[in-house]
């Protein structure tokens, strides 16, 4: 009888033997593959989402071209790709002649970092120099103006000083 | 190792073999159980294969479909990049002739400004000047606050004011939006 139950232990621990190792071996990789492939394909799945709709973005913009052409043209036109400042200058004089701001001074710094800036400063009345600062944020180039001093010394004129800021770069 | 089945075992012997053999059928039952479903996972797994095959294909040919769009897609990303640009500068914080409007529609004819100092990079504006009257300042500072371009204002008398002249100084902080 002990040698029955010896044996019978001993089958016990071969059969617990065999399928601990064909889980191991067998069917363990096998789950570990497909949990492995069920992500792989959810993120493929979302790549493919996101890029289809990026294709079909493209392709509205394919067949509005024109329309894409303008809208990088007045890009462009704000944010010229050159520091040049000639058209920029013509236009805040203009500005300020409609206006009534007499400038005294319109000096512009040394280019630096995709950025220009320039001092200007003027005498008028309040209302045409608020006029006038509005004028500048309609300018057809992108323009800030960090700064802005208005000063009466005597109650009579108003003394004009601005720093300003253009941009440019792709 | 063997299981003896002589016909003169014991009774005990019997019902022994006949739970050993119940195991063995219980065993064997578990690796039925076990290979239909190794097959089945190996199935599925290769199926799922096939879809990961066919989806890194087809994100492949996308990819190339894209690529055909290079020029438009060059164009896309100059007017977003210079619009993004422009929105960061143009948004934070007000611009200028804003203000000076803001500052034009707060004040009466009862109010002469002597300075105005609009400040974006510290989001301040001072106001200097004086009135005749001081519900004319009472009412500039009112007309300020409810602007949404403003987070705060404060109006200081000067010590010079008389009854006939009020000398004010308005600091008024701009809002973030």
């Amino acid at each position: 009888m002990k040698n029955h139950i010896k044996n019978l232990f001993l089958l016990l621990f071969i059969i617990a033997l065999t399928y601990s190792a064909l889980a191991l071996l067998v069917v363990t990789p096998t789950v570990t593959s497909i949990a492995d492939n069920q992500s792989k394909l959810a993120e493929s799945y979302a790549k493919i989402s996101d890029l289809e709709n990026t294709q079909k973005e493209l392709e509205r913009w394919k067949k509005n071209e024109s329309v894409l052409d303008v809208m990088v043209g007045n890009a462009d036109h704000l944010w010229p790709a050159e520091s040049s400042i000639d058209t920029f200058t013509t236009k805040v004089r203009k500005t300020a002649v409609n206006n009534g701001v007499n400038v005294t001074k319109f000096s512009f710094g040394m280019p630096k970092d995709g950025t220009a800036t320039y001092e200007l400063e003027g005498t008028s009345s309040y209302s045409n120099i608020f006029q006038f600062v509005d004028g500048l944020g309609k300018i057809d180039r992108f323009s800030t103006i960090p700064l802005v001093e208005m000063t009466s010394p005597d109650g009579s004129l108003i003394n004009l000083k601005i720093s300003g800021q253009i941009y440019y770069g792709n | 190792m063997t299981i003896n089945l002589l016909p003169h075992q014991h009774q005990e012997e019997r019902k022994f073999v006949g739970f050993v053999n119940e195991i063995f059928f219980g065993v064997f039952a578990i690796l039925i159980f076990m290979v239909i479903a190794e097959i089945l996972f190996y199935t599925y797994n290769r199926s799922l294969e096939g879809k990961v095959a066919a989806s890194t294909q087809k994100i492949s040919t996308i990819v190339t479909n894209i690529a055909g769009y290079s020029k438009i897609s060059a164009k896309l990303d100059k007017v977003q990049s210079k619009t993004a640009k422009m929105n960061t500068l143009k948004n934070n914080p007000a611009p200028q002739s804003q203000v000076m409007a803001m500052i034009s529609q707060s004040v009466t004819d009862k109010i002469q400004l002597t300075s105005v100092i609009s400040d974006m990079k510290a989001k301040t504006v001072i106001v200097k000047g004086y009135s005749i009257s001081s519900d004319s300042l009472s009412l500039m500072q009112s007309t300020l606050q409810t602007d949404e371009m403003v987070k705060e204002v404060s109006l200081v008398l000067d010590p010079s004011s008389t009854t006939e002249k009020y000398v004010f100084t308005t600091k008024i902080t701009l809002s973030d939006k």
